[in-house]
């Protein structure tokens, strides 16, 4: 039980990754590669709040959504907006992605930080099984986050625009909505989100500058085991990656986690290619 | 001679051109719509009708001339403020939201008035007394209702946003000929609600029945524009629109066009 709950921390991790994912996704019909990368400046940017500036817990997550917002603001003004051809935007957020690494290892050095967790680090026994609190925090915010973005893009009229937008961009400029304006917002959003994440995610992961990287593949595995734009998607897919790779490790060696899983994603590609939550839609010509 | 409507237009395109890239189509066209009148806009397939609908909601750059919606000139305002100012555009091709039900795609088409949900909620039972079918099927997906409701619900899309004016682009395309009828009915209503209409048809005789005014459109060039209570003869239209106009009737309709 002890390795379930270490796959489902981790597998929330990563479905936490692909959430911010499909956040942007679904407003803009962008892949944002460098996603992960501001979930890793959050972790970074919570450390020294919290360790170096020894603020209050509060304070740290404020500061941390702030600038992990204004670093996706410029990302979407330096490398979205002016992209006229959406196939240039993978070179562009790759980009983006590889610049934050670079600025990341400049700032912050090579070496992991070690983010203190608010709940503290004292092990606990849960079903059988051994648990540290972050663990159950991750959990617990991964399924929240699924519940509230579903919950709002339902609800709320912006929220409707939001999937309006995704589905057919000049039918939502014609119903008034400000697309520009909406994906930039989108966009802000999805980093103050990366932001907030680092208080959960750096004391499980420690704040390192490689940790972008190893996120970014496992987020994009799990959005197209769960399908693009899938919210559920992401939290079914996250956690089963997460537990897929931990029970590979435990039992079949540390060498066959990533191979596994990739071995699932195979699987889950063959008989549903659009992914487990999307319907594939025929194409018309 | 009979006189234009007292008041002025509610949209007023002047000398408009537009085109894709390097590619001009539409040079020098001029449309007038009146609140609570219908100018229908005629022309054969590649005449310029969707570009120059397109070139009046911003979808595409105006290279030439003015589009003025409400007294205001908005021929460089973005689409989305365009909308915010009274103007409406059903698409050709039922563009509505295939995801989203019924309901979600009316409540979207109330965006820009800012009201709650629940409020755009209830106000899309005025789109449901003028097309019940929609009202029955509220809670289905779009992508799953027939050709003909998909193209009510996109009239009623663009409703819920009490536009003064509406662009129309061939709503009676593809449709079964009852169904036909029924849509054409409702567009035709839509003027007794103060809406000025630019229907765009290759429906000659359909939708030259209930318009007030009639352009038509060939190579890109306004070929003929008058008050149809001017145009005493239909074969002249006729003419018009399968291109064997003759000097003196195209000048003639021209000379009460828009000026």
């Amino acid at each position: 039980m002890t390795i379930i709950w270490g796959g489902l921390a981790l597998g929330a991790v990563y479905a936490l990754v692909a959430i911010g994912y499909n956040i942007v996704f679904i407003s803009s019909n962008t892949f944002n590669f460098a996603q992960a990368q501001l979930m890793m400046v959050g972790t970074f940017v919570t450390y020294t709040g919290l360790v170096t500036f020894h603020l209050p817990v509060f304070a740290a997550v404020l500061l941390a959504m702030a600038a992990v917002a204004v670093v996706a603001s410029i990302e979407e003004r330096v490398a979205i907006r002016p992209v006229a051809d959406p196939s240039a935007l993978l070179v562009t957020t790759l980009g983006a992605a590889v610049l934050l690494n670079g600025l990341s290892q400049l700032t912050w050095g090579t070496q992991p930080l070690s983010v203190p967790f608010f709940a503290g680090d004292r092990v606990l026994g849960l079903l059988g099984g051994r648990v540290y609190p972050v663990e159950l925090a991750l959990v617990a915010v991964a399924i929240a986050a699924v519940l509230i973005f579903t919950l709002l893009s339902r609800r709320l009229v912006t929220g409707l625009a939001l999937l309006a937008m995704a589905e057919d961009r000049e039918a939502a400029m014609l119903r008034g909505i400000n697309v520009r304006r909406m994906a930039f917002w989108a966009f802000a959003a999805s980093g103050a989100f990366a932001g907030l994440l680092g208080v959960f995610v750096g004391p499980k992961t420690f704040a390192v500058a490689t940790l972008g990287a190893s996120l970014a593949l496992k987020g994009f595995v799990v959005v197209a085991i769960g399908g693009f734009g899938s919210m559920p998607g992401t939290l079914v897919g996250g956690l089963a990656v997460g537990l897929v790779e931990a029970v590979a490790a435990r039992y079949l060696g540390s060498e066959y986690a990533l191979i596994s899983v990739f071995a699932v994603l195979l699987l889950i590609l063959l008989v549903r290619p659009s992914g487990l939550f999307v319907r594939a839609q025929e194409r018309t010509v | 001679m009979t006189a234009e409507p007292s008041g002025e237009p509610v949209l007023r395109v002047r000398d408009l051109g537009t085109g894709y890239g390097d590619l001009r189509v539409v040079w020098d066209v001029s449309i007038d719509v009146w609140p609570g009148e219908m100018t229908v806009l005629l022309g054969r397939n590649g005449a310029g009708k969707t570009s120059t609908l397109r070139a009046v909601t911003g979808l595409n750059k105006a290279v030439a001339g003015s589009v003025e919606l409400a007294g205001a000139d908005v021929t460089r305002a973005a689409v989305h403020q365009r909308v915010r100012g009274g103007l409406g555009y059903v698409q050709e091709g039922k563009r509505v939201f295939h995801k989203q039900t019924v309901e979600q795609n009316l409540i979207l088409g109330g965006y820009t008035r800012g009201m709650s949900r629940s409020a755009l909620r209830a106000e899309a039972g005025s789109v449901y007394e003028v097309f019940p079918v929609l009202g029955e099927k509220r809670g289905l997906l779009a992508g799953s209702l027939s050709g003909g409701q998909q193209q009510m619900l996109a009239i009623g899309q663009a409703l819920m946003a009490r536009p003064k004016v509406l662009l129309l682009d061939e709503p009676s395309g593809g449709l079964a000929p009852v169904v036909m009828g029924e849509v054409m009915r409702q567009v035709a209503r839509l003027k007794e609600r103060g809406i000025g209409v630019l229907l765009v048809e290759q429906a000659l005789e359909a939708s030259v029945r209930v318009a007030d005014h009639v352009v038509v459109l060939d190579m890109g060039r306004v070929l003929f524009s008058a008050r149809k209570d001017e145009i005493d003869d239909l074969s002249v239209l006729r003419e018009a629109y399968f291109g064997k106009v003759s000097g003196g009737s195209s000048d003639a309709g021209k000379s009460s066009g828009p000026t």
